[in-house]
C-alpha cells in the first residue's frame, strides 16, 4: 500500500507526477528566460568580453614578441652584412695599399734610375766638356809653346800668318795623333 | 523524506481522494487536505497557491507534504492558476544560480581587468568551465557562430546542476524531476535549433539543408518529415533523460526508506532490520545520485550544444 501512490492516478489518466501541468511548463520558460537574460547580462556576457580582451592582449603580446624577434633578426642580418661590407672594404683598402706601396717603389726607383742616368749623363757631359777644354788649352798652349819653341830654333822670324799655319798644320797632326 | 512512519488510511495519490478535515473546510470544493507522510511528496509537485473558479484565493503555508487541494480551479486559456511547490523551487533555484555565477564571474571579471590569474578555487573552476565549454565543446562542435551561445549552454548548465543538486535537499523537491521542468527546458533547446538555425543560414537555408544534399528525388519528401521530425525527437529523449534520471533516484531512496517505513507495519525486529539496510542504502544511492546531478548537467549541455551546433552548422 505504501508503494502503490507511484501509480496513483492524477488526471488525464497519468501518475500524478507525470501529469501534464501548463502552467508549470510555462512558468520554468519563463524563469528559464528570465535567468538567462539575468546571466548573459551581469554574468557570462562580461565575463566573455573580459576573457577575450584577455585573449586579445595575450595575442597582441606574442605578436609583439615575434615582431621584435624579426626585427632583431634583420637586425642582426644587417649587421652581418654591413660587418662583411667591412671586412671587404679593409681588405680592398689593404690592398689597393700595396699596390700603391709597389708602385710608389717602382716610381721612387724609377726616379732613381732616371736621377742616376741624368746625373751620369751629365758627368759624361762634363767629364767630355773638360776634356774638350783640356784638350783646346793643350792645342793653345801647344801652339804658342810651338811658336816660341819655333820661333826660338828657328830663330827668325816668319810672317805671323805662315806661322800659325805651319803650326795648324802641325797640330792637326799632334791631334790626329792624339786622338 | 520517507522516514517517518506512515500514518495508515492517508496514502493517496492526490486530491480526489483527501478527506475533509475539521476546521479547514472553507468553501464548497475544499474538500479538506492530504497529511505529509506521502513517501512520494519528494517528487510530487503540490499546490501553494491557487485561484479557484468561485474567485477565492487559498493557499497554504508551507507544511511537510501539505498541499491545497480540493478545489476547482480557475483556468486562463489552458493554464491552471495555481503556484506550485516545483514553481517555487524553480524560481529559488534561479535565484541562487543567478547569485552563485554572478558572484563567482565578477570576481572572475576583476582578476582579469587586473590582469591577474583568477583568485580561489571556485573563480578559477569557473573560468576554466566557461573557456571548456566555449573552446572544447561549443566551438569544435558549433563552429565559432555557436562560440557567441556559450552563455546559453552555461546557463543551461548550471540551471540544470544547481537544480539537481538542490532536489537533493530533502523537503525542497527536485524541479528538474518535474516532467514539465523538463519539457520546457528541451523545448527551449527545440527552440533554439530552429531560431538559431534558421538565424545562421537563413530562413531558406535552414529549410534547404533539412535534406541532405544529393538525396534521390523521390526520398526528398520522406527525407524532409525525417529531418523536420529529427529535432524534435532528440529533444523530447533530451526531456525525457533529464526527467527520467532525475526522478529515478529520488523514486529509489524513496522506496528504498519507504521498505522501512512499511515495515513499521511489521514487528518491529523486522522493521529495524530493512532501515539498517535500508538508511545506508538510502546513503549510497543518495552519493550516487549526486554524481547523476552533475552527468545529467553536462549530457543536457552537451546534448543541446551538438543540436544546436547541428542546425547552426549543418556540416559539423
Amino acid at each position: 500500500m505504501t508503494l502503490t501512490p507511484i501509480l496513483a492516478e492524477g488526471s488525464g489518466g497519468f501518475p500524478s507526477w507525470l501529469t501534464p501541468e501548463l502552467q508549470v511548463l510555462v512558468w520554468s520558460v519563463a524563469v528559464f528566460l528570465a535567468l538567462l537574460g539575468l546571466l548573459w547580462k551581469f554574468a557570462w556576457g562580461p565575463l566573455m568580453q573580459a576573457l577575450e580582451e584577455r585573449e586579445h592582449r595575450i595575442a597582441k603580446k606574442i605578436d609583439d614578441a615575434e615582431a621584435r624577434f624579426k626585427e632583431a633578426e634583420a637586425k642582426a642580418a644587417e649587421y652581418e652584412k654591413r660587418l662583411e661590407a667591412a671586412k671587404a672594404e679593409a681588405t680592398a683598402i689593404i690592398d689597393e695599399g700595396k699596390r700603391d706601396a709597389v708602385k710608389v717603389q717602382e716610381q721612387i726607383q724609377a726616379a732613381a734610375n732616371a736621377e742616376a742616368a741624368k746625373t751620369l749623363e751629365r758627368a759624361k757631359r762634363e767629364i767630355k766638356l773638360a776634356q774638350d777644354q783640356a784638350i783646346a788649352e793643350l792645342r793653345d798652349r801647344l801652339v804658342d809653346f810651338t811658336a816660341e819653341m819655333a820661333a826660338t830654333v828657328i830663330e827668325r822670324e816668319v810672317k805671323a800668318e805662315d806661322h800659325r799655319r805651319f803650326i795648324e798644320q802641325g797640330i792637326e797632326k799632334v791631334g790626329q795623333k792624339v786622338q | 523524506m520517507a522516514e517517518e512512519a506512515p500514518h495508515g488510511h492517508e496514502h493517496h495519490g492526490e486530491g480526489e481522494h483527501a478527506h475533509a478535515e475539521a476546521g479547514h473546510a472553507e468553501g464548497a470544493h475544499d474538500h479538506g487536505e492530504e497529511h505529509g507522510s506521502d513517501p512520494m511528496h519528494h517528487i510530487k509537485d503540490l499546490v501553494y497557491l491557487g485561484l479557484a473558479k468561485d474567485g477565492s484565493i487559498r493557499w497554504k503555508p508551507y507544511h511537510h507534504g501539505v498541499a491545497v487541494q480540493g478545489y476547482e480551479p480557475a483556468y486562463a486559456g489552458p493554464l491552471k492558476l495555481e503556484f506550485t511547490k516545483h514553481m517555487f523551487n524553480l524560481g529559488v533555484i534561479a535565484l541562487v544560480t543567478f547569485l552563485v555565477c554572478t558572484v563567482v564571474a565578477q570576481r572572475v571579471i576583476r582578476g582579469l581587468k587586473a590582469n591577474e590569474a583568477p583568485k580561489g578555487p571556485l573563480a578559477n573552476a569557473v573560468e576554466a568551465l566557461l573557456v571548456y565549454v566555449r573552446d572544447e565543446v561549443v566551438e569544435p562542435i558549433g563552429g565559432h557562430h555557436l562560440a557567441h551561445y556559450t552563455p546559453l549552454f552555461l546557463t543551461y548548465f548550471f540551471f540544470i546542476l544547481i537544480g539537481n543538486l538542490m532536489g537533493m535537499i530533502p523537503e525542497f523537491g527536485g524541479a528538474t524531476g518535474n516532467i514539465n521542468v523538463t519539457i520546457a527546458l528541451a523545448g527551449s533547446v527545440y527552440a533554439c535549433v530552429w531560431v538559431l538555425g534558421m538565424a545562421n543560414q537563413g530562413v531558406v537555408g535552414y529549410v534547404k539543408h533539412l535534406v541532405p544534399p544529393g538525396t534521390p528525388i523521390p526520398m526528398v519528401p520522406l527525407m524532409f518529415v525525417l529531418e523536420l521530425m529529427g529535432p524534435l525527437i532528440k529533444c523530447f529523449v533530451l526531456c525525457v533523460r533529464l526527467f527520467a534520471n532525475m526522478i529515478a533516484g529520488h523514486l529509489i531512496v524513496s522506496n528504498v526508506l519507504a521498505l522501512g517505513a512499511f515495515g513499521g507495519l511489521l514487528p518491529s525486529m523486522i522493521a529495524g532490520v530493512m532501515l539498517l539496510f535500508g538508511i545506508p542504502l538510502a546513503l549510497g544511492i543518495s552519493i550516487l545520485e549526486i554524481l547523476v546531478c552533475f552527468i545529467q548537467a553536462y549530457v543536457f549541455t552537451l546534448l543541446a550544444v551538438i543540436f544546436v551546433g547541428a542546425a547552426v552548422h549543418p556540416e559539423h
